[in-house]
């Protein structure tokens, strides 16, 4: 943890060396043809990218590890921020995965809802007005506008 | 040339493309300035909408955006003391020292004004030196663009000085990316690990939307927010008298704006800060950058507008963007089906000279809009963020969303976002990971048909003049940056 804090460059560069070696292993159960094979079929180009990747983030771990003064620590983040922060990721997510089962506009509105709530918004005008008239805007400008079909859902379809 | 050049008049001044760069120049200023909102972020998440529209529009507006969101940095930069996009970091120096004296007005005048020359004189180069670079690239070949885009990938190693190494593992990280789905050449699957949603390879898109606009957004959920008092204005414009001694100044960085915009991967960020720089050394009044001179103001405003107009001559000639405004740009061409290149001012010459119009009459635009409506342009730095960000979060998931109707796009917009904010806390930039991503294709696909044309001689690429040129630039691009560092430590020691 504490590596992690003074250091942090040189956990992503050992981070990126062990993605990349994976990454490589994968790189054998890409088919190849014939004669180009191994040499300048499917499997080159990836092997030769990830391959520098490598050796960049080893020379990288290295020099944070030699120079470990010259990195930037991690700062500190208060914990109110944090909350603010972990919330904002999981909306993300819980977004992505109610997309397509609640529906696009439905998502959108309880996305907005939560979005103020996580960022401290406790003015029930704001909270009430913020995430009908985004939605609101949304339908207009994307469905009516451009056209754009939202997942429907099970909530959306019974609206549009 | 001027028969094409009048044909972009007359297509640009259709009643649609008009609104097109109207909307583009306004919701650029708009973006622009609100700290938090850079252009490449605007771009990101208008680019999937100008699916729905016909080509001319959509790049006109794009292009249009881009200016104005330029300018636009420079309004919260001279009244808030924070710059709307990093291209304005530098205009904070003395056009807030200028807000806090009472001249706020003043200083948004002269920053709209040479804004508006700036990049009016850099539409003018384009014009006339896009064409002339893309007869040039008509003779390339495979091996010539190999080496072009790793010249262009190379130039993202000095996008932010002391990150070098990351950022070429950033952009070595894109063109990786840019390996997966289906290979162009066999058909083959590469890294789907059985995702069907990734067979046609990672869309750039909500890449891009992801790594510049959800990261941005988790990056403000940790920091702490500010409310934001801007400073009243008064007396718009500045005199003629006090306009006329910035002349040369302006001239300058306008030279300076449009070359550093023409070089693969550098933009309108850098080119302030040597106009400044370059204002400063060869100014009578040196001592006084930085205490509110309308010329600190003037300097930097010219030289990143011009920036713009550079950065597109590799864009639209060569396909190598010249900024990470104009890589999504040309994610904008690709979309509209349009192979940025030589071969795009052969076949599509009216859309080539609508655009150049169409950002000649961006700059007009925002220098009437932005000495008229200045004050309105004012508030709007006043936004609270919690309204701003589920707006800008909105438009990040239905814009990848609307792309392909498809969900693993929100997906992969969040992954990036994500992706992007961590990579950002330990010193990565996303700009490098773009560019690999754009031109990873590229490098990939002109490598394998070069390797197969020429029997597998690596020397190809170095028998070739132009592709030898690129791969000497690239080479003295990449290692310039530890050459200067190692000459620094050398003259430190001595002294």
């Amino acid at each position: 943890m504490i590596i992690m804090k003074k250091n942090p460059t040189l956990i992503a560069a050992i981070a990126f060396i062990i993605v990349c070696l994976l990454l490589f292993g994968a790189t054998f159960s890409i088919r190849v043809s014939g004669e180009q094979g191994n040499r300048l079929g499917p499997r080159f180009f990836p092997r030769l990218i990830l391959g520098l990747i490598i050796l960049f983030n080893a020379v990288l771990a290295y020099q944070s590890y030699r120079y470990p003064e010259e990195q930037k620590e991690v700062e500190k983040i208060p914990e109110d921020r944090r909350k603010r922060f972990i919330g904002t990721t999981i909306l993300g997510v819980l977004t992505g995965v109610a997309f397509t089962i609640l529906g696009g506009f439905t998502t959108i509105f309880l996305f907005v809802f939560a979005f103020l709530i996580v960022w401290k918004q406790r003015d029930l005008k704001v909270l009430i007005l913020t995430p009908i008239f985004i939605t609101l805007g949304a339908y207009l400008l994307f469905y009516e506008l451009l056209s754009v079909r939202m997942p429907k859902g099970f909530i959306d379809a019974l609206f549009l | 040339m001027f028969n094409s050049i009048l044909m972009g008049f007359n297509a640009i001044f259709e009643p649609m493309n008009l609104l097109a760069v109207l909307g583009g120049v306004i919701s650029g200023m708009t973006i622009g300035a609100l700290p938090g909102l850079s252009a490449t972020m605007g771009a990101a998440l208008i680019v999937p909408f100008t699916f729905f529209m016909a080509p001319i529009p959509a790049i006109a507006m794009l292009s249009a955006l881009y200016c104005g969101a330029t300018y636009g940095g420079s309004i919260s930069a001279i009244l808030v003391n924070t710059p709307g996009t990093p291209a304005a970091a530098v205009t904070t120096l003395d056009g807030y020292e200028l807000s806090k004296q009472g001249h706020a007005g003043k200083a948004l005048g002269t920053a709209v004004i040479a804004s508006g020359l700036g990049g009016l004189f850099s539409v003018v180069v384009l014009i006339f030196v896009a064409p002339q670079v893309a007869e040039m690239a008509l003779q390339f070949a495979d091996p010539e663009y190999f080496s072009l885009a790793i010249f262009g990938v190379s130039m993202v190693a000095n996008i932010s000085s002391g990150n070098e190494l990351k950022n070429m593992i950033g952009g070595l990280l894109g063109i990786f990316l840019a390996t997966v789905g289906m290979d162009a050449l066999t058909g083959f699957h590469r890294f789907t690990f059985g995702f069907s949603s990734l067979t046609s390879g990672v869309n750039f898109i909500p890449v891009m939307i992801g790594l510049f606009a959800f990261a941005e957004i988790l990056r403000q959920a940790q920091t702490h927010i500010e409310t934001t008092t801007s400073t009243e204005i008064s007396g718009l414009l500045p005199s003629f008298s006090e306009l006329w001694p910035l002349k040369w100044s302006m001239l300058r960085s306008a030279v300076i704006g449009t070359f550093v915009g023409i070089l693969p991967a550098e933009g309108g960020t850098v080119a302030s800060f040597i106009g400044y720089n370059e204002a400063k050394r060869w100014s009578k009044d040196s001592d006084k950058f930085g205490t509110g001179l309308l010329e600190g103001v003037a300097a930097p405003e010219t030289a990143n507008n011009a920036a713009t107009g550079g950065a597109m001559v590799p864009t639209l000639t060569l396909g190598i963007p010249g900024s990470s405004t104009t890589a999504v740009i040309l994610g904008g061409l690709m979309i509209q089906g349009l192979r940025p290149g030589p071969l795009l001012f052969a076949t599509q010459p009216k859309f080539v000279y609508s655009i150049f119009v169409a950002m000649g009459l961006a700059n007009l635009l925002f220098l009437v809009i932005g000495l008229g409506g200045a004050k309105i342009f004012a508030n709007v730095t006043k936004i609270p963020v919690y309204i701003l960000n589920p707006i800008v979060l909105v438009l990040c998931i239905i814009g990848s969303y609307s792309l392909g109707n498809n969900v693993a796009d929100v997906w992969i917009m969040i992954v990036a976002g994500v992706i992007g904010f961590v990579i950002k806390k330990v010193g990565f930039s996303p700009a490098p990971i773009v560019l690999g991503l754009v031109l990873g294709g590229l490098i990939e696909t002109s490598f394998r048909r070069a390797m197969s044309i020429y029997d597998s001689n690596f020397l190809v690429f170095f028998t070739r003049p132009f592709s030898a040129i690129f791969l000497v630039l690239a080479l003295l691009s990449i290692s310039w940056p530890f050459i200067h560092k190692t000459i620094k430590h050398r003259r430190e020691s001595k002294s």
